[in-house]
Parts: structure tokens; C-alpha cells; sequence
């Protein structure tokens, strides 16, 4: 072995290392199990057989979830006659892909079934929400790394910055603007505590016990608010302000 | 100290003057001779000056089982009651009436109401369930038996009991019906016959959801009676402390409170109006816009006030789609004037947008009820508002109802009759945890972080260097040292003479310049001599110093020496350099 190749491959193999973990990390690319399953639940669905066929796209989620499964995965619940879990299926797969106009009109269509109305959305979060959330984080990053990058040729080669301040002011502006969308971007996408009843009519009670009174009942994909959980019971509300404690079985919740 | 008690025993007499009475009771209603009752005589807010005057009933015995005082601080005012304890020995089997029991006061004689004792005959007890019921029980007492379809049906629910704990919530089965959760209860007290008892009051509402004969209850509750041990002596010498230490036994107990059948009548049909979507009691409406004049795409906000009596938190609003205007979802608050919510106002705020400048009202808002009082349908109505609409800079993409306002919908789209159906690739899967929660995507993010503080040390390094000349001659003198002993090692095993006391020489030179701070080039073995080695070297080390420079200097001239003499110098000088760092 020639010794002057010794100092050079700890360097070549922290390399080879972080490109996997990035690879490994950010894109998980398709495995052939879930290509599997979804190529067989998609049979399934076509034959007819929607709640075996949403149950293996169900499973394929466990490897991973993308726009297209859960866009079927919402499809073979409508189909099943799930519309709560459908529409829950839709919602998940358009945070994933927001501007998707399938699933949109998809979305729509099962809400115009459920007969329910979307919840009303401030300006703030349907500008957000044009982008999902992986979005603002990709672009985020890239225009912090890009910053880090130009502070260190800075280091590096000074004199190419010389009379030249715009070429860091400009990113760290963008610096600070991404990241403010970013934290304002997670900030919707975690607080988002929307639920889809999951169950053709679902009673909705004045306390968290099973021997609480009835409130209201709520019909298979009405869309509520999730305030609180206590034990097995969420407390919540109908977007015409009905409160009331809901089993969690009953309710597919967006952020489980 | 005494004539603050003597005042506040004064206070005591003045605070108490009103509501003093005299009340009796015994622990139960029926027992068997040999089996003694408790008397118990309460002087509320008096104290009497002597014993209970008792009657003389043949069949029964009087003892004395002593006294006992309580002080009770409630609502602002202080209660005191005096209790005289009585043990009560039946001797024959019978009914009997305690009457009269007379007590002394400064308005003369007080006499509480007659009470009324069964005695059985040695060895037969009660009825068992019967007992119980004499200790506490649940009425459920409905306000109306007759009532329409969604018409509100104000409910108690009364737990009378003597002595007990760990009262649990009534449990009420109404099937039919929505019911409201119990508000807190309130508490008082009542007599009946022998007994007084603790009255727990459970007030709700239910609403009936179907018409027909329906069965409100039956109402199920759980508690722990405490019930006085039965003194099992036949010796007419009871314990004489009994009033003192009475002993008592804990039982649980299921109260139940039997069904009460109520007739839901449903609303009629004939005369419903349009507009009725299932509002019962009674309510007002109140209604206005704001603002009056906008502009096309301007957002009016109608708000509407319906107040009054009724299931206030199930009311609803008709729809307002109103063509030529785009509308919301109205927000809704609700206030509740009693704790049953039964009373009270519900607000509703809905934004609605003129579309076109032709609109000059916003048309009239309906709500209709049924008022069960006179049994028939009420439309509230308000409006036309007059509305002056501008025209806008841009006219509105036309929507087909609020459900798509955050959807973009193709203008010319025709209408949906199906889903879309599914895709045939699955696309690139991802986590279903988001890239930001990831440990790994913050572990990436810090490559170029750490890239840019790599850069940054680098830099400062640099700096330094370029900064301080000493210290750059200091490495540089490092690495040649470093290179030279290596170069003398080879010249040694190849027997280089020359070669090598020309590199020791240089070598030595460089580290004494960078010693003494002075140019390497033209030190000779004489620099041992100077001020600046007298004073920066130590003698051995100026001793080796001479020795090798001589040691170099004999070589070049007699051109020979062997290898082990070579070695053996630059071993010295070796541990030379050690000794100068």
C-alpha cells in the first residue's frame, strides 16, 4: 500500500458515508415490497374489492408513504364507503403534494358526498399551505446551505468579496425570510389538529366517559377540531361550533 | 379574656335569635323489642335550660344517652343546635306515637312534631329493602310529561339519604332523548315522618328526539350510607355512653329511581314554514350588517342575535346562499344565562361578498321556531337591508357554493360524478414523519455549518501566522529539523562524511537562530561566547553546542569518520534539540 494513500481515505470514506446517510435519509426511494403491494391492491381495486384493497395500500404505508398511495389508499375508502377515511386519506396526500389537482377535486367530491363544508382557512394558511411541508423545508435548507457555503469560500478566498457586500447580504436575507416561513410552515402543519368521523354516526357526549350525555351526533366525514384527549375521549368541535368528548375510535385524526 | 367571651357568647345569643325551633327524629321507623332507637332532639340556634320533657308511653323506655353541640358557619350566618341523645327500648310489640316531647324556652314550651315507631315482636326484622329505603333514595322528577319533539323537558334529580359518603353522579337513561350534562348540584335538608334527610338536587334538561311514548329513566345512582348499629341487648341497662361513641356501619348502596313515561308529540306538519329547521321554545331575533356601502369583493358582515328559551346551543342558522353574493361559514358564539344553557342568546357572524354592483339589498333573514306554549309556528324575520355596492377594480371568478372557496375549480369544469380514479405508479416514498422532525436531515443540515466553521479556524489560523514571524520561523524550523534528522540518519548508514556534518551544521544553525532570535546564516561554535547564549543557554547545553560544531569542523577538514562516530553525534545532537525545546 502506498503510505501517501493513507491520509486520503478516512476523508474518501466520511464522504462515501454522508452521501448514503443523505440518500438513506431524505430519499427513500420505492421499495419493491410496497411496489408490490400497491401493484396488487391497485388489482384489487380495479376488481372491485375496495376494502381489501385499501387495507393492503393501508399496509404498504408502513414502508413509506407517497402522494400517489394515499391518493389511492383515499379512493378505495371512498369506494368502500369510508368517506371520513377517505377524506383523510385525500388531506394526508395533499400534504404531501398540495397543489395536486386530482386529489383536490377528489377531496371535494368526498366532502360534497359527506355533505360537510371544508373548515375556513386564513389567508396566512392557504398561502402556506402552496407548498407542503418538505417543500419549505427543501428550500429552506438549500438557501441556508448556499449561505454557510459563501461564508466559507469568504474564509477561504477574502479578496473575491472584496467591495462586493451584497453577495452575503442578499443571502442572509433570504436566510432569515425562509426560515421564517419554515418555522411558520411547521407551526400550521403540527397545530393542524383536524379530524374525520370515521364511523357512520358517531355520538358525541358533554364529558370524556362513556356514561357522559349525548351532545350531538356527527355523521361518517364530518370534519372537527381537536382540542383535547383525555384517556380514549378527544374533545372536540364541529366547524358550527358544537362542542363535546369523542371516543378516538370513532375519528380519523390528520396528525395521528 | 373573659369578657371577650362573655361578648362573644352575647354575639352568639343576639345572631341566633332568629329561627330557633325544636326538631325530633329517630335513626329508624321500625324495630323489635329488645332492639333500642336512637331519639334525637335538636334545639336549633337556643340552647334549653333543661332536659326534654318526654311523654310516659307505656310499652316504651326513656335513657339518657347524652348531649352534643355543632356550630355551622353557611351563607354568612351562624347555626347552633343542641342535641339531646334519648335511648328508646321498646318493651311491647306495637305502633306507637312519640307525642308530646316538649322542650323549655323563654316563649315557653316548644314541641316538635309527633314520630311514629313500629315495633315488631322479638326476633323479626324488618323488611330489608324497605329498611334501606328509610336511609336514602332517588326521585326523578321531570318538569313535563307531555311534550313536542325537540321541546326542552326540565329534569331533578333528588337523593335523599340520612347519613352517607362518596355520593356518585346520578346516572340517567333517556333513550329518545338528548340530555344535557348535570350541572353542580345544590344541597338542603327535609323531614319526613321520623327522619331528617340530606337532599342532593341534580338539575339537567333533556330534549326528545322522537315522537311516541318514550320512558325517561330509569335513573341509577351509587353511594355509601352510614347506618347506626343496632344495639342487639334485651338488658334495659343499655351502654350508657352510646350517645357519646355511636358506632356506625359503612354499606354501599344502588339507588334507583323508577322510569317516568313521557308523551313526545310530534311537530306538525301542515303549517310548517320554509324556513323551520327545528328551533323549539321560544326566542326573539335581533339582526343588522355593517358596513352599508362597499365596494364589489368587499366583505359585509350580517350578524344575527337570536336570544330566549330553548335548547340555545342546538340552534341553527338557515343557510344564507343568497345569489350574487359569495358566503362563509357563519362563526357562532353562544351564551348561556342559566347553567342549563335552557336560556340565553346564540350569535351568528357570517361574512357574505356582493359579487356585481347591481346588488342593492341584502335580502331578508328568516328564522322560524315552534313555541310549544301555543302550540304553534313562529317566523322571525328581518330586512331587507339596504346594501350600495361599488364597483371594483376586478371582477370575481364566480363560485359555485362556499365548500369550494379554498379549491380552485376550473370555471368551465363540468361537474364532478365521480371520484377521479387511482395512479398507477406509486411515485417516491418518503417518511410519513416530516424531513424537519428528523434527526438525520439536521445531522446533513450541519455539513456545511461545520464546512463554514472548518473555513473559519483555517482562516484565523492563517491570520496568526501571517501575524507573528517568530512564530512562523518556529514551524518552519520544526519541519526542517524534522526532514534533517531523517537526511542524517541516511548519510550516517551510507558512510557520507561530508554529507552529513555539512547537514549537522545546518541544523544547528537553525535551531540556535531561532533560539537566540538571530539570521541561522554565519553561526560558527563561537556563538556559545555571545551575551545573548550566555544568557538565553544553559552550559551543558553551549558545552554540546561547541562540541558538535567542532566535532563538524574536524570532519570536513580530515575528511573521515566512521559510522558509529557519526551515529554517536547525532544522538548528541538530538538530544540537544530535546534539550532546547
Amino acid at each position: 500500500m502506498n503510505p501517501r494513500h493513507r491520509p486520503c481515505q478516512p476523508r474518501t470514506r466520511l464522504g462515501q458515508a454522508l452521501g448514503l446517510l443523505a440518500a438513506v435519509l431524505l430519499f427513500a426511494g420505492s421499495s419493491p415490497a410496497s411496489e408490490a403491494q400497491f401493484e396488487e391492491a391497485n388489482r384489487l381495486y380495479e376488481t372491485g374489492r375496495f376494502p381489501e384493497a385499501a387495507a393492503l395500500y393501508q399496509a404498504a404505508t408502513t414502508n413509506g408513504v407517497s402522494a400517489n398511495l394515499l391518493f389511492n389508499l383515499g379512493n378505495a375508502h371512498f369506494k368502500a364507503g369510508q368517506l371520513g377515511q377517505a377524506m383523510a386519506a385525500y388531506q394526508r396526500s395533499l400534504r404531501l403534494d398540495p397543489r395536486n389537482p386530482e386529489t383536490r377535486a377528489n377531496l371535494r367530491f368526498a366532502r360534497e358526498q359527506a355533505n360537510t363544508q371544508p373548515p375556513p382557512l386564513s389567508l396566512r394558511q392557504r398561502w402556506m399551505r402552496m407548498l407542503s411541508l418538505g417543500e419549505w423545508t427543501a428550500l429552506a435548507s438549500m438557501i441556508i446551505t448556499l449561505f454557510l457555503l459563501l461564508l466559507a469560500v469568504r474564509q477561504l478566498k477574502p479578496e473575491a468579496f472584496v467591495g462586493k457586500p451584497l453577495w452575503i447580504r442578499l443571502p442572509a436575507t433570504g436566510v432569515v425570510a425562509t426560515a421564517l416561513l419554515l418555522a411558520m410552515a411547521a407551526s400550521d402543519y403540527f397545530s393542524d389538529s383536524h379530524a374525520f368521523v370515521s364511523v357512520a354516526k358517531a355520538t358525541v357526549r358533554n364529558g370524556p366517559l362513556e356514561e357522559s350525555p349525548e351532545s350531538f351526533k356527527a355523521t361518517d366525514g364530518v370534519e372537527l377540531l381537536v382540542h383535547d384527549r383525555k384517556g380514549d375521549f378527544l374533545e372536540v368541535e364541529s366547524l358550527l361550533g358544537l362542542k363535546g368528548w369523542i371516543h378516538s375510535g370513532d375519528v380519523e385524526l390528520l396528525t395521528p | 379574656m373573659s369578657r371577650i367571651l362573655a361578648f362573644n357568647f352575647a354575639l352568639l345569643f343576639v345572631s341566633n335569635a332568629l329561627g330557633q325551633e325544636v326538631s325530633a327524629s329517630l335513626d329508624r321507623a321500625a324495630t323489635s323489642i329488645g332492639e333500642s332507637v336512637t331519639l334525637s332532639v335538636t334545639c336549633t340556634n337556643f340552647s334549653p335550660a333543661s332536659q326534654p320533657i318526654l311523654p310516659s308511653i307505656p310499652g316504651l323506655r326513656f335513657a339518657n344517652a347524652g348531649t352534643s353541640r355543632q356550630f355551622q358557619l353557611a351563607n354568612g350566618g351562624r347555626t347552633s343546635s343542641y342535641t339531646f341523645n334519648i335511648l328508646v327500648t321498646p318493651l311491647k310489640p306495637g305502633n306507637y306515637t312519640l307525642s308530646p316531647i316538649q322542650v323549655r324556652h323563654k316563649s315557653g314550651l316548644l314541641k316538635p312534631k309527633p314520630l311514629t315507631l313500629r315495633v315488631l315482636p322479638a326476633g323479626e326484622q324488618p323488611n330489608g329493602s324497605n329498611a334501606l329505603s328509610q336511609y336514602a333514595y332517588v326521585r326523578l322528577l321531570p318538569a313535563k310529561t307531555t311534550a313536542y319533539v325537540g321541546e326542552v323537558i326540565p329534569i331533578e334529580i333528588q337523593l335523599h339519604y340520612i347519613d352517607g359518603v362518596n355520593v356518585q353522579m346520578p346516572e340517567l337513561i333517556a333513550d329518545g332523548f338528548n340530555v344535557a350534562a348535570f350541572p353542580k348540584h345544590t344541597q338542603s335538608r327535609m323531614q319526613k315522618g321520623n327522619q331528617i334527610y340530606q337532599v342532593l338536587t341534580f338539575r339537567t334538561a333533556a330534549v326528545p328526539v322522537k315522537a311516541g311514548e318514550l320512558q325517561l329513566g330509569p335513573v341509577k345512582q351509587s353511594m355509601v350510607l352510614r347506618v347506626r348499629q343496632k344495639q342487639n341487648r334485651r338488658s334495659p341497662f343499655n351502654d350508657p355512653f352510646e350517645g357519646f361513641f355511636n358506632r356506625y356501619q359503612q354499606k354501599p348502596v344502588n339507588l334507583e329511581a323508577k322510569a317516568q313515561p313521557i308523551t313526545v308529540k310530534p311537530l306538525p306538519n301542515a303549517t310548517k314554514p320554509a324556513s323551520f329547521n327545528g328551533a323549539v321554545g321560544r326566542y326573539t331575533m335581533q339582526a343588522n350588517l355593517s358596513p352599508l356601502e362597499v365596494t364589489v369583493g368587499d366583505p359585509v358582515t350580517v350578524n344575527v342575535r337570536i336570544s330566549g328559551q330553548g335548547a340555545i346551543e342546538s340552534l341553527n342558522l338557515p343557510k344564507l346562499n343568497w345569489p350574487g353574493f359569495k358566503s362563509y361559514e357563519p362563526s357562532v358564539t353562544t351564551k348561556k344565562d342559566n347553567p342549563l344553557g335552557l336560556l340565553g342568546s346564540r350569535v351568528f357572524e357570517q361574512v357574505v361578498i356582493p359579487e356585481n354592483d347591481k346588488i342593492a339589498e341584502v335580502p331578508r333573514i328568516e328564522f322560524s321556531f315552534f313555541d310549544p306554549v301555543t302550540n304553534q309556528y313562529r317566523v322571525l324575520a328581518k330586512g331587507p337591508f339596504p346594501l350600495k355596492v361599488k364597483p371594483g377594480d376586478k371582477p370575481l371568478a364566480p363560485l359555485v357554493d362556499s365548500s369550494r372557496t379554498q379549491e380552485t375549480v376550473e370555471p368551465d369544469a363540468p361537474p364532478q360524478t365521480d371520484i377521479l380514479t387511482i395512479k398507477h405508479h406509486l411515485g417516491s416514498l418518503a417518511q410519513a414523519t416530516p424531513l424537519i422532525t428528523r434527526p438525520g436531515f439536521w445531522m446533513l443540515q450541519s455539513v456545511p455549518l461545520l464546512l463554514w466553521l472548518g473555513a473559519l479556524a483555517w482562516r484565523r489560523k492563517t491570520n496568526a501566522l501571517a501575524n507573528n514571524p517568530r512564530l512562523r520561523r518556529k514551524l518552519q524550523v520544526t519541519e526542517r529539523t524534522r526532514a534533517g534528522l531523517a537526511k542524517l540518519d541516511a548519510l550516517a548508514n551510507g558512510g557520507e562524511v561530508g554529507g552529513f556534518h555539512a547537514e549537522l551544521a545546518d541544523l544547528l544553525r537553525e535551531q540556535i537562530g531561532l533560539q537566540l532570535d538571530i539570521p541561522a546564516e554565519g553561526i560558527t561554535g563561537d556563538i556559545v561566547h555571545s551575551p545573548a547564549a550566555h544568557k538565553r543557554l544553559s552550559e551543558d547545553i553551549r558545552g554540546d553546542i561547541r562540541k558538535l560544531f567542532t566535532a563538524s569542523d574536524q570532519a570536513s577538514y580530515a575528511g573521515s569518520q566512521t559510522t558509529g562516530e557519526m551515529k554517536a553525534n547525532l544522538v548528541l545532537l538530538k538530544e540537544l534539540f530535546h534539550a532546547l525545546k
